[in-house]
């Protein structure tokens, strides 16, 4: 078999090298992005996962406080004395600023007993109050060396510290990336504002020890939360699962084009050798032997391109991760170090590409099967390969599958009609069925289009009315290039919907939720420190001239106590908020009664994916866990919320501090008189931004870094689906010049009987335009379908409530790629229809 | 009417170098009927195609009614071809998607004329086929196809009909059918016929015979036409 591989299928392959190409562009991609998913998935889960044991060294549990306002330090001496517990070891954790340019993650810590928890290599000590040590990578970066001093961003502002030793980059000292380093515990709780109070506690158990972390709960009572201490990568996971689901849904249609690809190379390869073949059965091949030649010859093409495939996944696995870097930094405090490439991913790449390829190879290679021998001595007259059979029963299932579809769609973009129904289910099934219904009517579609393609091809003249009789001679592989369009642009367009849609959303939301005229923080987005800033700040701030008001504002997270939902705590001081902004409610009161009712009576807000998530409503009451105990808080308001992706629970500062007894601020909105924004943001920023790292965010501003930070996130999913777009396009050129190949004779004797080259090329961009047309008007048809029940899965499923917005510039997109750019890349096939020697062409083979 | 000078034509086969051609001149008057005869791969098909301009040769000149066609650009070629000259192929190339009468056309659609009716008629009525003008290519016998191939050629009235083995794939009576309607067209329309076959009683229905052999020619005969 090889020698015969090597003598028929391989001078054959060889001598096809730009068809050869797109087929293995076809698998190539696909493979990519599912190898791409692949790496980027175990990369990140392996990056948080070995920074949590960094970070959290020996500990079975670490204890966290209810809304990060703190432990006390009394719950350490109790636990350190209960049975079975051999430490319990308390920690200061705080992101901040050293030496004005890096940020780092500094952890305040007991020097006796850390190392019980956590392993570290270092040289020197820390013994002053003042003491720092820091990685030797990060002593590097900032070029200091023991004994140096260092400037540390504090709530007080920048504070000196002095480099009292150095650890190595190695167990614990690898933290954070290595931009790490350690202050005294005490020092920590004075500079970052804990007021005697610790962020974790890591337990350390005895070594016959089964406490569970449940018994070690009821120990910890309301005080915090016990949890092992990778149990965050749950949240990890989830989010990866959204990217992995759109990344999946890329790398599908990718692949479905492949298959196309290779079925439409390997058909063509067929019809070329026939006689070839037909001679290999005269000489006495079997039937069996011509079907493992031309698998053979596919599981060849699979490997390879699974094998470059692979290698481009792993390109692409890059970017992807430098992609979510912001995303990862902002929510996680974590970035995925080195990508993780194992023999696993190769395999799976390669058997994913081989049996797409053997797959598609299938119907040819059963073709070349069922060549007569005979046919090797007896000549070949032009064949009409038009196609016959109407497909009724195919037509008829695909009427009804759409109409059902349709209904399904309906009921689910107008729950009204119906009630007490799985919407989400509904939803999905409805636009499966949509998709299905129409790739079953396309065959028929395509003759039509064929007749259609006669009115609007007229102007091309006579070239006109073959380019729409072509279209329904092979009818099979036009279905199959214009559902891989269809398809293509369907999700471009379903994808853009969602995306152009939130954007308005979110730009309706900051327009009326972010009233202030400036925001003053230390850390935007989770980037850079999460340090505080002092009262005695906040009280200056408000008496600047020209500053109307100064609000605190707290922002931080909580998990709510058996439900498994972990949403974000905003608190906000109500006289103020409704002084600069209004919530956007969904169910409840006005924004104004809403938000008096929260700063008179201690109610809270709830935002729409909190609702969908814990199922409650207005009127219903809701258990927080505070470090006072559990409490019970009315729901006064459903709101809109664009701010966070968890969703908020929205609270009086004054309430916040009877309970949580935590007056930290991380941020100060402020409203000035007119026209004084700019003096005002200049005179915090030079008076505090050197010193205390303070900067400052006008509405505008703001406003800008907020789309930006939402078309960023939308970025990869909307290049996935232009990739998309343009491999199904690809697909379009592979099926002209695959054509073009097929019909060489027939070309050649437009060309023996006058036809100009010109008048070739406009032939074959008509066909070319026809599909683009067919796949552009029914992928937005159904593109702005998929947007519309996309849009409203979001609310079903997550709880963000969208209104639909037409994806404009997407479509503008495909209508570019369909009726401008298929007819302009006809250019290359009609190129190679012309190449041809016109002699040979028309000489009998 | 065709006039080849010192023509060569060399085809690159693989890492070979395959001379068709070698130093060929010829001179095909108005109004003849030349056959050209020789074993395959003598070059006869290279010869015609030549002279078709559906190929340019390596070296030399082909000059058609004292134009010389390396000149020329696409369009003029095409033109020509369109126009000037007809093809009749041994494997009829017929457009399977179209009907009998619009394969006739199709010349003249290619030109973009409209009222192609008349000619298309006077031309199946010609060649004996106006009752079969609607039959696609499949419903038609071999003999039928050959026909449609020819009325396709005569359609635009050409001054040189091109035919490449027109009776090679028919059986000796219907070729012998087809040979006399090209004689007849032939000596009607006073149309100039350069014809390849390697069948020695098809070529003795020409006025004249050149033999090739290893790209060159080997014999030129005047014949008396005893078909005539």
């Amino acid at each position: 078999m090889l020698k015969l591989m090597r003598g028929f299928s391989w001078p054959h392959l060889k001598s096809r090298k730009g068809r050869l190409f797109l087929t293995l562009m076809g698998i190539m991609l696909g493979v990519a992005i599912f190898s791409s998913i692949s790496v980027v998935n175990r990369s990140t889960l392996e990056s948080y996962y070995q920074l949590m044991d960094q970070m959290s060294g020996r500990a079975s549990y670490q204890i966290v406080s209810h809304g990060n306002s703190g432990l006390p330090e009394e719950l350490v001496f109790e636990l350190g004395s209960v049975e079975g517990i051999e430490a319990a070891i308390p920690t200061v954790r705080n992101h901040s600023i050293i030496d004005g340019e890096a940020n780092i993650l500094v952890y305040g810590v007991d020097w006796e007993l850390d190392g019980l928890v956590r392993d570290y290599e270092y040289v020197g000590k820390l013994s002053g109050n003042r003491d720092i040590l820091l990685t030797e990578s990060l002593a590097n970066l900032l070029d200091v060396r023991i004994g140096d001093g260092v400037s540390l961003l504090t709530v007080n502002g920048f504070e000196e510290f002095y480099v009292s030793g150095l650890m190595s980059d190695k167990g614990a000292g690898r933290t954070n990336l290595g931009l790490f380093a350690i202050i005294p515990l005490e020092s920590a709780q004075e500079v970052f504002q804990r007021n005697d109070k610790y962020d974790v506690i890591d337990i350390v158990l005895q070594r016959d020890s089964s406490l569970s972390a449940e018994e070690i709960q009821v120990m910890v009572g309301s005080l915090g939360l016990v949890e092992r201490p990778a149990s965050r990568g749950k949240d990890v996971e989830s989010m990866l699962a959204g990217l992995q689901f759109l990344l999946g849904l890329a790398g599908s249609i990718a692949l479905f084009v492949g298959v196309f690809l290779v079925y439409n190379n390997m058909s063509v390869s067929v019809q070329e050798r026939r006689k070839e073949i037909a001679l290999l059965r005269s000489l006495g091949m079997t039937r069996g032997g011509v079907l493992s030649l031309i698998l053979s010859e596919a599981v060849i093409i699979g490997l390879l391109g699974s094998f470059l495939g692979f290698a481009l996944g792993v390109i692409l696995a890059g970017t992807v991760a430098s992609g979510l870097s912001s995303t990862l930094l902002s929510m996680w405090r974590f970035n995925i170090g080195e990508l993780s490439v194992n023999s696993f991913d190769i395999m799976v790449a390669l058997g994913l590409g081989t049996t797409v390829a053997i797959l598609a190879a299938f119907f040819p290679a059963k073709r070349a099967m069922d060549i007569s021998p005979v046919e090797a001595y007896i000549g070949d007259p032009l064949s009409v390969d038009v196609e016959t059979g109407d497909g009724g029963l195919r037509s008829f299932s695909g009427v009804i599958v759409f109409l059902i579809g349709c209904l399904l769609l309906l009921a689910f973009l107008f729950p009204e009609v119906l009630e007490g129904y799985n919407g989400e289910v509904l939803g999905s099934i409805g636009v499966g069925l949509l998709l299905l219904g129409t790739l079953l009517l396309l065959p028929k579609m395509i003759r039509g289009l064929s007749r259609v393609g006669r009115v609007v091809l007229r102007p091309l003249g006579f070239y006109g009315r073959l380019a729409a009789d072509n279209l329904g001679r092979n009818i099979g592989r036009t279905t199959a290039t214009v559902a891989a369009l269809v398809i293509a642009v369907t999700m471009l367009l379903g994808m853009s919907a969602m995306s152009v849609s939130y954007q308005k959303e979110v730009e309706k939301w900051v327009d009326s939720n972010i009233g202030w005229d400036m925001l003053v923080t230390s850390s935007w987005f989770g980037l850079g420190s999460d340090v505080g800033i002092s009262p005695e700040i906040v009280g200056e701030l408000s008496e600047i001239e020209g500053v109307i008001l100064a609000s605190p504002e707290r922002f931080t997270s909580i998990v709510l106590p058996e439900m498994d939902v972990t949403a974000s705590l905003q608190v906000f001081d109500m006289r103020d908020f409704g002084q600069f902004a209004e919530f956007t409610v969904q169910e409840g009161p006005d924004s104004e009664t809403l938000i008096k009712e929260l700063h008179e009576n201690g109610s809270i807000a709830i935002s729409t994916q909190v609702a969908m998530r814990i199922g409650l409503g207005v009127g219903d009451h809701l258990l927080l866990p505070t470090p006072q105990g559990e409490q019970w808080f009315r729901i006064a308001g459903v709101v809109s919320d664009f701010g966070t992706g968890m969703g908020s629970i929205y609270m009086d500062r004054g309430e916040y501090i009877r309970y949580w007894q935590d007056e930290r601020v991380d941020a100060v909105a402020i409203n000035v008189e007119d026209g004084r924004v700019d003096e005002v943001a200049h005179m915090i920023e030079s008076r505090w931004g050197q010193s205390h790292n303070l900067s400052v965010k006008t509405h505008g501003e703001f406003r800008a870094d907020v789309d930006a930070l939402v078309a960023e996130s939308f970025l990869l999913t909307d290049s996935m689906a232009m990739l998309a777009l343009l491999v199904g396009a690809l697909g379009v050129v592979n099926t002209l010049l695959i054509a073009v190949l097929e019909r060489r004779r027939e070309l050649a004797i437009l060309r023996a009987t006058g036809a100009t080259k010109r008048n070739i090329y406009w032939m074959v961009a008509g066909e070319s335009l026809m599909m683009g047309l067919a796949g552009v008007i029914l992928g937005i048809v159904l593109g702005s379908l998929v947007g519309m029940s996309m849009v409203a899965a979001t609310f079903v499923s997550s709880g963000v409530l969208l209104e639909f917005w037409w994806p404009i510039e997407a479509m503008v997109n495909a209508v570019v790629v369909g009726l401008l750019l298929l007819p302009l890349i006809a250019y290359i096939p009609a190129r190679i229809a012309n190449r041809d020697v016109l002699s040979e062409s028309l000489r009998f083979e | 009417m065709i006039r080849i000078e010192e023509v060569s034509k060399e085809y690159q086969r693989g890492t070979q170098v395959v001379r068709a051609l070698n130093d060929v001149s010829l001179e095909v008057q108005p109004g003849e009927f030349l056959s050209i005869m020789g074993p395959s791969g003598s070059g006869k098909s290279t010869l015609l195609h030549l002279a078709g301009g559906l190929d340019m040769p390596s070296s030399g000149e082909v000059y058609f009614e004292g134009r010389a066609l390396s000149v020329m650009k696409d369009r003029e070629i095409s033109e020509l071809r369109r126009n000037r000259i007809g093809f009749v192929f041994q494997f009829f190339n017929l457009l399977p998607t179209l009907t009998a009468e619009e394969n006739v056309a199709l010349p003249l659609l290619l030109g973009n004329r409209r009222d192609v009716d008349t000619d298309v008629d006077r031309v199946l009525a010609m060649v004996g086929l106006s009752g079969r003008k609607r039959h696609k290519p499949d419903q038609l016998s071999g003999g039928e196809m050959q026909r449609v191939g020819i009325a396709r050629a005569l359609v635009c009235n050409p001054a040189l009909l091109l035919a490449d083995e027109p009776t090679g794939n028919l059986d000796s009576k219907t070729g012998e059918e087809i040979l006399t309607l090209l004689r007849e067209t032939n000596q009607e329309l006073n149309l100039t016929v350069i014809m390849v076959t390697h069948d020695p009683k098809a070529a003795a229905y020409g006025d004249r015979i050149i033999t090739l052999r290893d790209g060159r020619i080997a014999e030129d005969l005047k014949v008396g036409n005893g078909h005539a």
